[in-house]
């Protein structure tokens, strides 16, 4: 997963999860775990998602499966992020 | 021009427009005698407001702690305002900023510093293009540079609600969207929005807003570690850059702070911004 390491950094840096940013892997699990990540907080990091790579999400994609853990989100963005067939 | 009380440097009170009372903070300058700058601050829409009256206060102070007035100003239906979110426009607002400036001139000077964050710089770029008072400098944080775009963020809230399982369905983005086309009020996450002001909102976008008579500082957060603007702006920033008469670029590593999950502030975000007007000409 190309971008799994941009994708933590901005939820390390949206969600101000400071070290326990280190910690975060591709496993790590998102919707439900994380306190912080409240509807505001999912919508500052699509949307943080959307400015740094230059993607547009569908409403489809804000997902809960999309949202389940850290690895998932990158999967979302390294779809998003492949050339159109 | 009014006397400041020299013992208070910040003073809350309520300017009266005629279309209702706004609720503005004014900080004096430390040496008022010679105030030779007045600004003028433009706060965001929603939650962001809330999310950076810190960094407003503090940026506030420091340019008052510098030599120069600042006025901020809660617009119709934000803040503490008279008004209610449903009956705001964006003209309405455009005007509220009329009625800031104006006071301005009546009582500090008429050089006049545009300062706006987020959408609030995306008015006072507006703004200044109708207004007929001059505008010496615009500082711009962060601005939105798409209405569109930024309004669908703001329609998310509502799906967000439902994929983190707090409320049944309320129907994704495009849904709202219909209901505001057939002319119907939409609320999201406490804020009312008329489908006058989703209008004005969309039709936003940062291109058509040239500034051809003043000098613009334009602030944009990247993340900590990094060294240039991310992909999906990028172009467009500089392409507003480059096609504007006076205005120059600054990235700046923090927090963005109007969007954090808690409060955050960007020490240099406040130091680099005082730092452009201290080299203003006297």
């Amino acid at each position: 997963m190309q971008s799994i390491e941009q994708v933590k950094a901005i939820l390390s840096d949206t969600l101000g999860l400071g070290e326990r940013a280190s910690s975060i892997c591709a496993e790590t699990p998102l919707l439900g775990h994380l306190p912080e990540l409240d509807s505001m907080a999912v919508v500052s990091v699509i949307a943080s998602l959307e400015e740094h790579f230059g993607i547009v999400l569908d409403d489809a994609e804000i997902s809960a499966a999309n949202f389940e853990s850290v690895g998932s989100l990158a999967a979302l963005v390294d779809a998003k992020l492949a050339p159109a067939e | 021009m009014t006397e400041f009380a020299s013992s208070s440097t910040s003073e809350a009170f309520f300017l009266d427009t005629g279309h209702g009372k706004r609720f503005c903070m004014f900080h004096a300058p430390r040496e008022k005698q010679t105030c030779d700058v007045a600004v003028l601050y433009i706060h965001p829409f929603g939650e962001e407001m809330n999310m950076s009256r810190r960094m407003a206060a503090r940026m506030s102070r420091a340019y008052a702690e510098a030599g120069l007035a600042v006025l901020q100003l809660d617009l119709l239906g934000c803040g503490d305002s008279e008004g209610q979110l449903k009956d705001a426009n964006w003209s309405a607002w455009v005007q509220d900023l009329d009625f800031g400036v104006r006071w301005l001139h009546q009582n500090v000077c008429d050089r006049i510093v545009l300062w706006g964050l987020r959408l609030g710089a995306t008015l006072a770029l507006d703004f200044a293009q109708r207004s007929s008072f001059p505008v010496m400098h615009h500082v711009l944080w962060q601005p939105v540079m798409d209405g569109r775009k930024y309004l669908n963020q703001f329609l998310r809230l509502g799906l967000a609600a439902e994929v983190i399982g707090m409320t049944g369905a309320g129907g994704g983005t495009q849904s709202l969207r219909n209901r505001i086309e057939n002319g119907e009020m939409i609320e999201i996450g406490g804020y009312e929005l008329s489908p006058v002001l989703v209008a004005s909102i969309d039709a936003l976008d940062i291109a058509s807003l040239r500034v051809d008579a003043a000098s613009v500082d334009w602030f944009d957060i990247i993340p900590e570690g990094a060294t240039s603007l991310p992909p999906g702006r990028r172009n467009s920033v500089q392409s507003w850059i480059d096609g504007n008469r006076d205005a120059r670029l600054h990235t700046i590593p923090g927090p963005s702070f109007w969007s954090t999950v808690e409060v955050t502030e960007c020490e240099r975000l406040i130091s680099e911004t005082r730092a452009i007007l201290i080299k203003e000409p006297a």
